[in-house]
């Protein structure tokens, strides 16, 4: 026996009020302790403490950042530093995956042989354990500013970066050792070689694997007619296998991408000042208005996953719409 | 025959040979460099720093004092049965899910079971005058204990969140899409921040959760949305033709699931289940970021132990031939599972 449709619906409905208001009622209950909590503790609420001045260092801005800079300030600095270094990465893990890539993809037993090797490894061991084998175990070993590494006298590697000449006022300056650190020129702090060097080899393993799967699923018959007819092989590859494969390549790609996004936030762990370490550590430490902190720290995070996929999914439409017109 | 075709297709042409000779040198200072250093000229013997005044590889002593750390933390010698039974009920309880005819109690102990016997002996509960200290527990027994539950767990919670997602009512839906979406959107550093710090505000007065449980409940619901995605698209795999012909023969929408539709998903996505328990378990290592020892998490401490100054690169290249050997197995055996591969 079929029961009426109506009787239905309206049990429906139901239902979903009462989950609704279980959602409410949980939430509300959380929040309510929250209050309380805060209250005890005598902590402060809104965002008023962004205006606030923060009183902090941070070792890598790209803006100006002083003694006199506000708690948004750093938020900017942390973000631009995030931003920063994910693209470092995403572009040098398309470098090295699509170089990865294709030797896994040539019939050369010895290129794909190494490149199996460096699938197989990199992809097999967490990153975090990367990222500090490269900061902790290489970067700092390295010797003294004093004993620097140098080359030609104009770029200095040792245990606090890589000091190289710079243009300052229309001059370039070079950096020159003063008392126990370098002064002129430019710095790459070792945090942000780790964290690149890291998220780059480790995404170009996941990168090579993608490039090689995109190149395999082209139909062999492509191969076939392109050379058929009077292409070399390499115009074969760049003319009509290289963009075929793309149209499956890009989806995960970007997934990629939003990974060295989302791992970015690694720095944490050795100290690369980006958007977590900066923002959800220091200035959480200094204020303790954890819910605003983290609450605005998850949002960017959505928000900037949010565009990337826009602007991937849109770039994927317009080569999808510009292949259906050939 | 074999011979031939790999000589000319490593020396048939200039690009050829030139690749080659590439690889070779490549290949050449990698096993060389490799080879002094882990085997020739490292130390194997010996206590204390000392021994490895003189080396010119890696020192192994290091990594062989520190062993017991690595593996259990600062837990005292007397209390490493908990880690050690802990472990092996553990695996008997996965293995039990193997098998078609213990499946059932497999079910029950690991989602009943396991929890019970995690409260009893690693929380400590029934007898607390014993005092261990249950933030003593670390090393590999911990990345193994937060995996095991991070991973377990997120089967029901993936699974549920998938259903809602697919075929729920539009309120559940809409709750699902929320949930799932905002877990996958943030990094799990900043998850693992939230449920550190963020959750102890949300709990009414009095109840205090410790610093696992709490890391815990952030990779619960982290790795549960993951899953969720995966088996959403074991769901949408399954012919739409399979739940109709279920409720013709008289199947509720329950049973339906439970009985024909969900086991043919998540046989569809096995091997992507796996990758996620890969990523899963290489993901723990960040609960060293808050604080916690975990392996990799001990190993770091151990490498700045001033007792054992600059002898980081033994202990990290220790950690990832660890890290390496669980998760290569686990990706062969999520290849060995793949129906495209068998066919």
């Amino acid at each position: 026996m079929k029961r009426p449709r109506k009787v239905h619906i309206k049990q429906s409905i139901l239902w979903q009020l009462v989950f609704v208001g279980m959602v409410i009622a949980a939430a509300s209950y959380g929040l309510h302790n929250a209050l309380v909590n805060l209250e005890a503790r005598g902590i402060s609420r809104g965002f008023e403490f962004l205006k606030v001045t923060a009183g902090f260092e941070v070792v890598q801005a790209l803006i100006s950042f002083g003694e006199g800079s506000t708690y948004l300030r750093a938020f900017l600095v942390g973000l631009l530093n995030t931003v920063y270094v994910s693209v470092l990465a995403i572009v040098g893990s398309l470098i090295l995956g699509f170089l990865v890539g294709f030797a896994r993809f040539f019939a050369h037993p010895l290129s794909r042989g190494l490149a199996k090797m460096w699938i197989g490894g990199i992809r097999n061991i967490p990153l975090l354990l990367q990222i500090f084998f490269i900061y902790f175990a290489v970067l700092q070993s390295l010797p003294e500013p004093r004993d620097s590494l140098q080359f030609g006298n104009l770029i200095f590697l040792n245990n606090r970066g890589v000091f190289f000449p710079w243009i300052v006022n229309g001059e370039w300056v070079r950096p020159v050792l003063e008392g126990f650190d370098f002064v002129g020129g430019n710095v790459v702090i070792p945090e942000l070689i780790a964290l690149a060097l890291g998220l780059t080899c480790y995404t170009s393993a996941f990168v090579g694997e993608l490039v090689y799967a995109s190149l395999k699923s082209v139909d062999k018959g492509l191969w076939e007619a392109s050379r058929s007819l009077g292409l070399s092989h390499f115009q074969a590859l760049r003319l009509v296998i290289l963009p075929e494969s793309l149209k499956v390549l890009i989806p995960p790609l970007t997934n990629q991408f939003l990974n060295v996004f989302k791992n970015s936030s690694l720095a944490a762990a050795i100290g690369y000042p980006d958007l977590v370490a900066v923002f959800a550590g220091t200035v959480l430490n200094q204020t303790g208005q954890a819910m605003e902190v983290i609450s605005i720290t998850m949002m960017v995070y959505l928000l900037i996953s949010l565009l990337i996929s826009i602007a991937m999914n849109y770039f994927n439409s317009r080569l999808a719409r510009v292949r259906r017109h050939v | 025959m074999f011979e031939k075709t790999f000589i000319k297709s490593c020396f048939g042409s200039v690009g050829a040979t030139l690749v080659s000779l590439i690889s070779l040198a490549i290949l050449g200072v990698m096993v060389s460099k490799i080879a002094q250093w882990m085997f020739l000229g490292a130390v194997f013997s010996g206590s204390s720093s000392e021994a490895c005044r003189e080396a010119t590889g890696a020192c192994w002593v290091f990594v062989k004092e520190n062993l017991v750390f690595f593996m259990y933390g600062m837990l005292e010698k007397k209390e490493y049965w908990r880690a050690q039974l802990f472990v092996s009920c553990a695996i008997a309880a996965v293995s039990l899910l193997f098998f078609n005819r213990t499946k059932t109690l497999g079910l029950w102990l690991n989602f009943l079971g396991m929890p019970l016997l995690a409260i009893a002996i690693i929380y400590n509960i029934f007898s607390p005058e014993t005092g261990v200290d249950r933030d003593a527990f670390g090393g590999l027994f911990l990345t193994l204990f937060v995996a095991y539950f991070g991973i377990l767990w997120a089967f029901p919670i993936g699974t549920l969140l998938a259903l809602g997602r697919k075929s729920g009512p539009v309120v559940v839906r809409l709750f699902c899409i929320f949930w799932i979406e905002v877990w996958r959107g943030v990094p799990l550093i900043t998850v693992l921040f939230m449920s550190s710090v963020l959750v102890p505000y949300f709990l009414p007065e009095g109840v205090e959760l410790s610093k696992l449980t709490r890391a815990m409940f952030g990779i619960v619901c982290f790795s549960g949305a993951y899953m969720a995605e995966v088996i959403r698209g074991g769901l949408q795999g399954v012919a739409g033709g399979q739940r109709e012909v279920s409720s013709a023969l008289g199947l509720n929408w329950l049973q339906s699931m439970r009985y024909v539709v969900l086991p043919q998903a998540i046989k569809i996505v096995s091997p992507a289940i796996l990758n996620n328990f890969i990523s899963l378990f290489k993901d723990t290592t960040l609960v060293a970021i808050i604080g916690m020892f975990d392996f990799l998490g001990a190993v770091q401490a151990a490498t700045k132990n001033s007792a054992w100054l600059g002898y980081a690169k033994e202990g990290y290249v220790f950690a990832a031939l660890v890290f390496w050997i669980f998760c290569y197995g686990l990706s062969k055996l999520s290849s060995r599972l793949n129906p495209i591969s068998e066919s």
